[in-house]
């Protein structure tokens, strides 16, 4: 401990908090981004991973992390889109409420879904959210809108 | 009604596993990277598994050779061998790239600021892979994951975006027309509202692709004029997501989902000389899988590797076993054919060139570096090369030479 504590640089400490302080979130947030409880953790790891390997070069470590981690986790979206063989799933058994509920965000596409969990779940402003997926406010105005028009039918479901 | 945000609350239960530990276990990366997750862990297990079936390999590929579904062909060609090496990386100096286009005396790449809208549209010269000009763009394409949203033809590069006139609502639809002659934007055509998703030059117009703003489960296909530029007609598409048109087969096609379950099912085909669907196809049955369309084939991979002629809608290739876990990338070859590039660092692969019929003409001994992996990538025959773009910061050229 003594000898980490002597090589804490700043950065490093900016990460931590944003672990501690954001990250059961993130994590949970990337859950229902992917329906996938260990491409959130790989996506979550390597996006830390690289903040820590970039130092003073990120201004704003909460901002770059919540990006990175939606990009990259995009990104395995992408990869097990072209499998072309059975995708190996880590043994993590999700609450059926949770499965539930990642099976009515399946419905979505993935700016609307990421839209949805990160101002509706993680309760990011617009503005960030607009940060996090790369558009406009505006944009993400219209991600919401959409979502909410089609989860609607769902979420009168869940009453029954 | 349940409220959304206290469905989503249900979220709050999942146990959270040491991610911060995991991050600490991978290290501290260097920036410079291919934009894609690490997947050590994960490709351990696949080495492993394909360390098991090597012995099978063999077979599959000879199967891959033949396909069983392919029609005979004759002669039967002897694959070239080739290599296949990621010769240059090229740092756009703009944090996400984004989609990638060849045509019009270059290569062109639009790449997204980190924080803001707009980013830059970049000429990048064909031989030397330097970046000959950088043109400003007030906004990018949107596409979720990269990729589309740019086109070449008609004497231009067509690049969509979103516009906004200090509204409340949303935006419009546009397409900047840059001049290659000047590398500038020489028109903004404000197409409809909504937000853009891809578009399509050809000699029949020029074809933009965007989501309805009103919030309603469908797309919008406006044909603009190839000659005035301004907009023909616009067609109603009954996806409710799609990140791609194309013309193959002298018609029109959109591929999108139709059930909501992203990112894509459905292939429909629009009739140029009625602006009507006339057709739709579910190819797989699936729902996720990617299209290559080349020349008058449509590339599709989903159980093997599948061709349809993009006339009849009939497949006439496939499906083809392939010897690799994952695609890095199916990347036509403007011609009919397409190069199929496999997950690169995965024990077994390698890269090919498959003709229009199927049959491998071309393949690599070795596999290319993870740097072959990116979000979208264009062939340029000129030059023999694939140029990849990574999902940040950087953008790659894969080069492929007789051995």
């Amino acid at each position: 401990v003594v000898q980490d504590a002597a090589v804490t640089t700043e950065p490093r400490d900016a990460v931590e908090r944003v672990w501690r302080e954001q990250g059961p979130r993130l994590w949970r947030s990337l859950v229902g981004f992917t329906g996938e409880p260990d491409v959130a953790t790989d996506a979550m790891a390597e996006a830390f991973a690289q903040a820590l390997g970039r130092g003073d070069e990120v201004h704003d470590h909460a901002a770059w992390i919540w990006r990175a981690s939606f990009r990259i986790a995009a990104g395995e979206l992408e990869r097990r889109r072209q499998a072309l063989g059975p995708i190996e799933h880590a043994a993590y058994e999700m609450p059926e409420t949770v499965a539930d509920l990642v099976r009515s965000l399946a419905v979505l596409s993935p700016n609307q879904r990421a839209a949805v969990l990160l101002h509706e779940y993680a309760d990011l402003p617009t503005r960030e959210v607009a940060r996090v997926l790369g558009c406009t406010q505006a944009t993400v105005r219209v991600h919401l809108s959409q979502a909410h028009r089609r989860l609607r039918p769902l979420l009168e479901d869940h009453d029954d | 009604m349940t409220d959304l945000r206290d469905r989503l609350r249900v979220l709050d239960g999942l146990d959270v596993p040491d991610v911060h530990e995991a991050a600490r276990a991978i290290g501290p990366k260097p920036p410079d990277r291919s934009g894609t997750a690490s997947h050590a862990r994960r490709f351990g297990t696949i080495v492993v598994a394909l360390a098991v079936g090597l012995a099978a390999l063999s077979f599959l590929f000879i199967r891959f050779q033949g396909g069983r579904s392919t029609p005979a062909v004759s002669p039967e060609p002897t694959p070239t061998q080739v290599s296949a090496a990621i010769t240059q990386t090229i740092d756009t100096g703009q944090r996400f790239p984004e989609g990638v286009a060849v045509g019009e005396g270059g290569v062109w790449v639009v790449t997204k600021k980190a924080d803001v809208n707009g980013g830059d549209l970049l000429r990048l010269d064909p031989v030397s892979g330097e970046i000959v000009s950088r043109i400003p763009m007030p906004s990018i394409p949107g596409w979720e994951f990269g990729g589309g949203g740019i086109a070449t033809g008609l004497g231009g590069v067509w690049v969509v975006g979103e516009a906004h006139e200090g509204n409340d609502g949303c935006c419009d639809i546009v397409v900047r027309r840059v001049d290659p002659t000047t590398n500038t934007i020489a028109e903004t055509i404000h197409v409809g509202p909504g937000y853009d998703s891809d578009v399509w030059v050809d000699a029949s117009g020029i074809w933009v692709l965007g989501n309805a703003q009103d919030g309603s489960q469908h797309m919008w296909l406006y044909r603009l004029d190839g000659a005035t530029h301004e907009v023909v007609t616009k067609i109603q598409i009954p996806a409710f997501w799609s990140q791609t048109v194309f013309g193959a087969g002298g018609w029109i096609w959109v591929f999108g989902s139709a059930r909501g379950d992203a990112p894509a099912e459905t292939l429909y085909r629009i009739d140029p000389s009625t602006n009507e669907i006339v057709d739709t196809f579910s190819p797989s049955g699936a729902y996720s899988f990617p299209v290559a369309p080349s020349g008058d084939v449509i590339w599709f991979a989903h159980d093997g590797l599948r061709a349809l002629d993009a006339f009849s809608g009939e497949q006439i290739v496939g499906p083809i076993q392939l010897p690799v876990p994952y695609l890095a990338g199916l990347v036509p070859d403007g011609s009919g054919g397409v190069w199929v590039i496999g997950e690169p660092d995965v024990v077994g692969t390698g890269i090919w060139h498959l003709r229009a019929d199927g049959r491998v003409d071309a393949s690599a001994e070795h596999g290319p570096d993870k740097q072959a992996k990116g979000i979208a990538a264009a062939f340029d025959p000129s030059t023999n090369s694939v140029w990849i773009v990574h999902s940040e910061d950087t953008v790659s050229r894969l080069q492929i030479t007789p051995t």
